[in-house]
């Protein structure tokens, strides 16, 4: 039976364990690295409870989430982004916005990336529903003036949950407020500070309005 | 070199806007007085001072850069004397470092000196000790002096010690022994400071070695240190420093062998634990 201090170094070590193996993971092609990352962060867990270690446990959870997530978008099916999605949101319980409110949007950022993923491929519109409530939460403490970069990615992963939503449904309202988030990624995302994102936000932006077009003849 | 201190508005004619010594200035004075200080009249009264204002205003028109860490900026004779020089001498190279991550927790008054400048920045989530510990491994120069070297500041100024003919000073005998004695008590800490260095274990020299050159920027030279001290050792704290170390090259590195490096030091540290849990069972 481990002392207390050497449980929670040993959950630190496999925590940094998995965090490593989930960044090559995530530069690599397959899932093993992932695999391995996602066994370190449940071993980590193991170990350590939410009652006497809040804010690591909700850390590990949320970079269980994250590697759950990865793993999911490589592999078919939906086993995956059902456990990241309960990952992000156990890491919730924790991370709450009146004690870590920046923590909290990062999550409420994951999650609603999670279950955006989820919605693609899944028929229906209820987890798209649930990925714009997740963005437009993140959106309340992830601000423009506060984190400017932030504010810009998760108005485009808003905009990208709106664009699915109203490729789904009928009328023009969604794809105007995807139209709508698109733009405002474009306020803050510039060639200068990222060009990357600036190119994506770009062509997202151009398949929305033209979408929209489409729809409003 | 010990710094010029200013550490009220009287003392400020001893400061320079192009300084040949380092200065410390303390512009709502210091605690070391008879009376006390700090009142908020005082501190309010800085703005229309007109010694403050030209000594501010001198450093002002020479300096390059101008970085405020461990101060909120809520005292407004202190802040607005800041702004109007640096509204007089625009766009200077203005750092201001923010404890919390929050943005909106700036003050208005650190606000509007910001805002004086094209070239002006706000660095959140850092304390001082996080920002010079930051600044230090940037510039490659890792720890002070003074704490890499316990002595070094007492040293040099046991060397510099009456350096002036003897001839010439009353009691020279009486001060000369008194600063020998001083001196050679320097040199016996110095000795005794070699000796518990010398008696140091290989593990802890590795440690202090890596630790000295990942404080000075230097993670590569720090991880070729601990990994050929780790390949003979069975030390917890030489794998975790050789994980951590690779871990920070590899986050940075297109390169996938430092994050390899890492994983496998943490598997290393975790097997180690995971013995040392046995032989205590």
């Amino acid at each position: 039976m481990k002392s207390k201090p050497d449980r929670l170094l040993w959950a630190a070590a496999r925590n940094k364990l998995g965090t490593a193996l989930a960044t090559l993971g995530g530069r690599e092609s397959g899932t093993a690295r992932l695999e391995e990352a996602i066994a370190a962060y449940r071993d980590a867990l193991k170990e350590i409870t939410h009652e006497e270690m809040r804010l690591e446990w909700a850390a590990t959870q949320n970079n269980l989430g994250t590697a759950l997530a990865t793993l999911g978008e490589r592999e078919s099916g939906t086993a995956r982004l059902e456990e990241a999605v309960a990952a992000y949101r156990d890491a919730l319980k924790e991370y709450t916005r009146e004690r870590v409110p920046l923590n909290w949007a990062m999550t409420q950022n994951n999650l609603g990336t999670a279950l955006a993923t989820l919605g693609e491929r899944e028929s229906g519109t209820a987890r798209l529903e649930e990925a714009v409530a997740a963005y437009r939460d993140a959106l309340k403490e992830r601000t423009r003036e506060r984190v400017p970069l932030n504010w810009a990615m998760t108005q485009n992963n808003l905009g990208r949950a709106l664009e699915i939503l109203g490729e789904r449904e009928s009328g023009t309202a969604r794809l105007e407020e995807a139209v709508a988030a698109y733009r405002a990624t474009l306020e803050e995302v510039r060639p200068e500070n990222a060009s990357h994102y600036f190119a994506m936000a770009q062509r997202n932006l151009g398949r929305a309005e033209e979408l929209l077009a489409e729809r409003s003849k | 070199m010990l710094p010029v201190v200013c550490d009220g508005i009287e003392s400020l004619t001893r400061i320079r806007g192009v300084p040949l010594h380092p200065q410390l200035i303390e512009l709502h004075g210091s605690r070391h007085t008879y009376r006390l200080r700090n009142a908020p009249d005082e501190v309010a009264a800085l703005l229309n001072d007109s010694a403050a204002i030209a000594a501010v205003e001198s450093i002002f028109q020479e300096l390059l850069v101008f970085v405020v860490v461990g101060y909120g900026g809520r005292e407004t004779g202190v802040m607005d004397l800041l702004i109007n020089a640096a509204r007089r001498f625009t766009d200077k190279q203005l750092f201001w470092i923010l404890h919390g991550s929050d943005p909106a927790a700036l003050s208005d008054k650190a606000r509007d000196f910001l805002a004086t400048s094209r070239n002006s920045a706000l660095l959140i989530g850092h304390d001082a000790d996080s920002f010079f510990l930051h600044l230090l491994r940037e510039l490659n120069i890792g720890a002070p002096e003074t704490i890499r070297e316990p002595l070094f500041l007492a040293g040099l100024h046991a060397t510099q010690l009456a350096q002036h003919d003897s001839a010439q000073v009353a009691d020279a005998g009486t001060i000369g022994t008194t600063i020998e004695r001083h001196r050679s008590e320097i040199a016996a800490m110095a000795q005794a400071l070699d000796r518990h260095r010398q008696g140091q274990s290989a593990t802890e020299a590795v440690l202090a070695k890596a630790r000295e050159l990942r404080l000075a920027g230097n993670r590569v030279d720090a991880l070729k240190v601990l990994q050929a001290a780790a390949k003979r050792s069975k030390s917890i704290a030489v794998w975790q420093e050789v994980a951590e170390v690779a871990g920070e090259i590899g986050e940075t590195s297109a390169d996938r062998v430092p994050l390899e490096v890492a994983v496998a030091a943490w598997r290393k540290v975790i097997e180690l634990m995971e013995g040392a849990d046995e032989e205590q069972a």
